[in-house]
């Protein structure tokens, strides 16, 4: 192994220790499948490695693994198609929560997982990297790997998206109105 | 809100929730909502959907997930290490682009390494190696290939490193004891008494199956005194008394080598109790140098003409019956499943449908793996049943499509494979799926009174979530919505409560059907889903024992694996671990291994006790120890031993071996 590629081994190892939850957190959100996340991330990182030399920012590391990550995301969504809703996993090990807000967040996630589904791959892809993966401005649109104004329009898209998919999966519901779902999701306006 | 004319307040909108709009954007915002009063209960919606967002709990990474990627990073690196060798100074990628900050991360990995986080990483090349530490004196026995015969070797082992870190000095070297003449092995596989099957060619290049009895000059012969606590099993079992191993050290299981199917079984030396587990081998004494002289083995054919297909050859737990399966090396006919004894001058048969695959034993009884690809549809099925050797009967299995299951040694848990199976060349083989481990006791076609299932029933398994194959079964992603919508109603476990409606529940059918929602949890925690399983009773008089600590019953199947069409999985003697090794995606023979501990209650998919390897196909798994091959890149390899447990923790290199093929430990 020449010196370059120790040492592009050993940043993708230095990368993997500081990100590897949050990356597979990601792909786990994006793909619903603990197991294909956990594949995926793998992947990341080693594309992240043979990729080594296009990090041509160190700060900027972070992002560049979720432009990594996203694509390797998206194009397993475009391969497989994946429409099946699997639950986010960590609601259902919430050992220390009550029965009742378990059952709450559940009802709650899996309306928002099915909302989530309903709008394209892309504005869910960064609506999953700005809220709840806080990528912002050039973070953002490097990982989308769009332009900064691009990514605006995509995460604006997307939010307006998400909100009339809520609607409409609270529509089927049909017991909860917009109006009504902060009080009713205990959630005050922040 | 019509979101066209909306959209510039949407766009100020999502830019403040972001921090990055000016105070002149603010100012047009705030005007337009003061103005708005939908646009203020969008903006009100915005947030709280964020909020909703960010409120649900990220999943938590599998544990083994830096194992396997430093495993992928390894064979990057392998192919570099062959670019290198093979292009011009300067290899395939661009270089130079990026020397910036590289040394602060490389700082932070060093420290990392040393202040002992999480992450262990592997230290990048140059660091010392690290310090061997002594542990309870191993002893082992290996076969390896030199100078083109087989040769079988012993070697003691009383220190190694800590683990994860491959950079140790080297082991013992080993000793030649018994050269195996005649014959090239592509399996081999060994039982208490010293009987070797090989699976390989003759010297003119036929197939064949063949035993070959080690003569007693294995230098290991010398009696030992055993310093373990009691054991009458493991002090008892070897007739011979010719191999300390029976006594002093827990035997690893002969393995087979990358041409071979998947594969599986008990371990075949010595089987010591579950008791004598307790103790790993704590030994201190060394056995004494082999003779000078190498003796030479021969072999007896017991089958000739076949090519070994399913799983590889097991010795029954007691160690009388070996159980194979083969078809023709024409391949004119499908695959059978044969036994064979100690006093038989042929194997002979126990199925002649052609279309059987030895899979495991379950106590002395066989376990069968068949495809059925008549539907109409084209879907391949499978199918597993348990099979008396002695009356011939056979009962189902509710497994739905699992695929050559490896029932434990204690007959507690087993280990199939799922997924999607296609035909090739008139061969069914594995395309994609995964491996999950199960209740046997409530699979057990034998052990409760459901077993009344006809010999030809098919496995009418299935729980609400049996996947139907061609949903996507190897791909969870495929499978349809509305199906998966199930999978969100993943049954709690069972409780205590359900423990007496075991029987009817099993009498129902299926208990374990793999569901694709096992994929929504992480391989290491995996938990499938909805399908659920009895909670068997352990009064049933015809059930083995169970582990004396085995009290914890696995309410549904667990992923052990990621994704694999290329698998080896073997359990310890003792049932209180078992090894996965799932090949490399276009290498033969080349893959990585892991080693779990038998489901708990606390890790039910069992705690990780040898992280990720490299390495061959070949390996033996023994009580608290596992020997393997790591492959190199010139094509050779190098053995390892790697112990867990009371006895200490850690590896240490044996030897360098010429080939990754036929070398089982012992």
């Amino acid at each position: 192994m020449t010196r370059d590629r120790a040492t592009a081994r050993a940043v993708v190892e230095e990368l993997f220790r500081l990100h590897h939850a949050e990356i597979y957190a990601y792909l786990a959100r994006m793909l619903r499948d603990d197991e294909l996340a956990a594949d995926l991330t793998q992947d990341t990182f080693v594309k992240a490695y043979r990729a080594y030399e296009s990090l041509e920012d160190a700060s900027r590391a972070r992002a560049w693994l979720y432009q990594i990550a996203s694509r390797t995301a998206l194009d397993e969504l475009r391969r497989r198609r994946i429409v099946r809703f699997i639950p986010w996993t960590g609601e259902s090990r919430g050992a220390d929560r009550s029965a009742e807000d378990t059952a709450m967040q559940g009802r709650f996630s899996a309306e928002m997982e099915r909302a989530l589904d309903a709008i394209p791959e892309r504005q869910r892809n960064a609506l999953i990297l700005a809220e709840i993966h806080e990528l912002t401005g050039l973070e953002l649109a490097s990982a989308l790997g769009v332009s900064h104004v691009a990514a605006r329009a995509l995460l604006s898209r997307g939010r307006e998206s998400l909100r009339q998919a809520l609607a409409v999966e609270r529509a089927r519901g049909g017991t909860h109105g917009a109006a009504e779902r902060p009080s009713e999701h205990g959630e005050d306006e922040s | 809100m019509s979101a066209d004319r909306h959209q510039p307040f949407l766009d100020l909108l999502t830019a403040r929730m972001d921090g990055e709009l000016d105070a002149t954007g603010v100012a047009k915002l705030d005007d337009h909502l003061a103005a708005c009063p939908s646009c203020r209960a969008v903006a009100h919606e915005y947030e709280v959907d964020r909020e909703r967002m960010r409120a649900i709990r990220p999943a938590e990474p599998p544990r083994d997930l830096w194992a396997r990627t430093s495993a992928a990073l390894d064979r990057e690196v392998a192919d570099d290490r062959a670019d290198v060798l093979g292009a011009t100074f300067g290899g395939r990628r661009g270089r130079g682009q990026l020397r910036v900050a590289i040394g602060s991360f490389i700082a932070a990995s060093l420290v990392l390494a040393i202040a002992g986080g999480e992450l262990v990483p592997v230290a990048p090349p140059g660091l010392a190696t690290a310090t061997p530490f002594a542990i309870a004196a191993q002893s082992v026995n290996f076969v390896g290939y030199a100078d083109g015969e087989l040769t079988l070797y012993h070697a003691d082992v009383s220190e190694v490193c800590p683990p994860r870190r491959l950079d140790c000095a080297d082991g013992p070297d080993g000793e030649a004891v018994v050269r195996l003449a005649g014959v090239s092995a592509r399996q081999m596989t060994m039982n208490q008494t010293g009987q070797l099957l090989i699976s390989g060619r003759d010297d003119l290049g036929a197939e064949v199956f063949a035993i070959v009895t080690l003569p007693d000059t294995d230098p290991t012969a010398e009696p030992q005194p055993d310093p373990t606590p009691a054991d009458p099993a493991a002090t008892g079992v070897k007739g011979a008394t010719d191999d300390p191993g029976a006594t002093r050290d827990p035997p690893l299981e002969p393995t087979d080598t990358p041409t071979e199917e998947p594969t599986d079984g008990p371990d075949v030396l010595p089987s010591v109790s579950p008791a004598g587990s307790d103790e790993p081998s704590p030994d201190a004494q060394i056995t004494p140098p082999p003779s000078p002289t190498v003796a030479v083995a021969t072999h007896q054919p017991i089958l000739s003409g076949v090519i070994a297909t399913g799983a590889a050859a097991a010795w029954s737990p007691d160690g009388t019956t070996l159980a194979f399966s083969a078809a023709p090396a024409d391949r004119s006919l499908g695959s059978d499943v044969y036994l064979w004894r100690p006093g038989d001058d042929q194997a002979h048969a126990i199925t002649d449908d052609h279309a059987s695959l030895f899979a495991s034993w379950s106590g002395d009884r066989v376990v069968i793996s068949r495809a059925d690809a008549s539907a109409d549809d084209g879907k391949i099925t499978a199918e597993t049943q348990v099979v008396d050797a002695t009356t011939g009967e056979a009962r189902s299995v509710d497994l739905d499509t699992g695929w050559l299951p490896s029932v434990d040694p204690t007959g507690r848990f087993v280990v199939f494979w799922h997924g999607r199976l296609v035909g090739r060349a008139g061969q069914v083989e594995p395309e994609d799926g995964r491996l999950y481990v199960a209740d046997w006791r409530s699979l057990d076609p034998w052990r409760s009174k459901r077993s009344t299932r006809t010999e030809d029933g098919p496995a009418t398994a299935a729980s609400p979530a049996a996947d139907e194959p061609d949903a996507g079964p190897t791909d969870p992603a495929a499978t349809p919505a509305d199906e998966a919508d199930d999978a969100t109603e993943a049954p709690a476990s069972p409780s205590a409560d359900d423990a007496a409606a075991s029987d009817a529940v099993a009498e129902d059918g299926p208990t374990v059907a793999p569901d694709e929602g096992a994929s929504d949890e992480p391989s290491e925690e995996a938990t499938t889903a909805p399908a659920t399983s009895t909670e068997p009773t352990a009064e049933d008089p015809s059930v083995e024992p169970a582990a004396p600590d085995a009290p914890f019953v696995l309410d549904r199947q667990r992923a052990v694996s990621g994704r694999t069409k290329d698998w080896v999985v073997r359990w310890s003697s003792d049932g209180r671990a078992f090894a996965v090794w799932t090949g490399e995606p276009g290498s033969v023979g080349r893959g990585s291994l892991i080693v779990r501990s038998a489901p708990t209650a606390a890790a039910p998919s069992g705690d990780i006790l040898v992280d990720r390897v490299r390495a061959g196909r070949s390996f033996g798994l023994g009580l608290e120890r596992i020997a393997w091959v790591a492959p190199l890149d010139d094509g050779e390899g190098e053995l390892w031993l790697s112990v867990w447990g009371d006895g200490g923790e850690g590896a240490v290199k044996l030897r360098r071996l010429e080939s990754l093929e036929a070398i089982p430990a012992y």
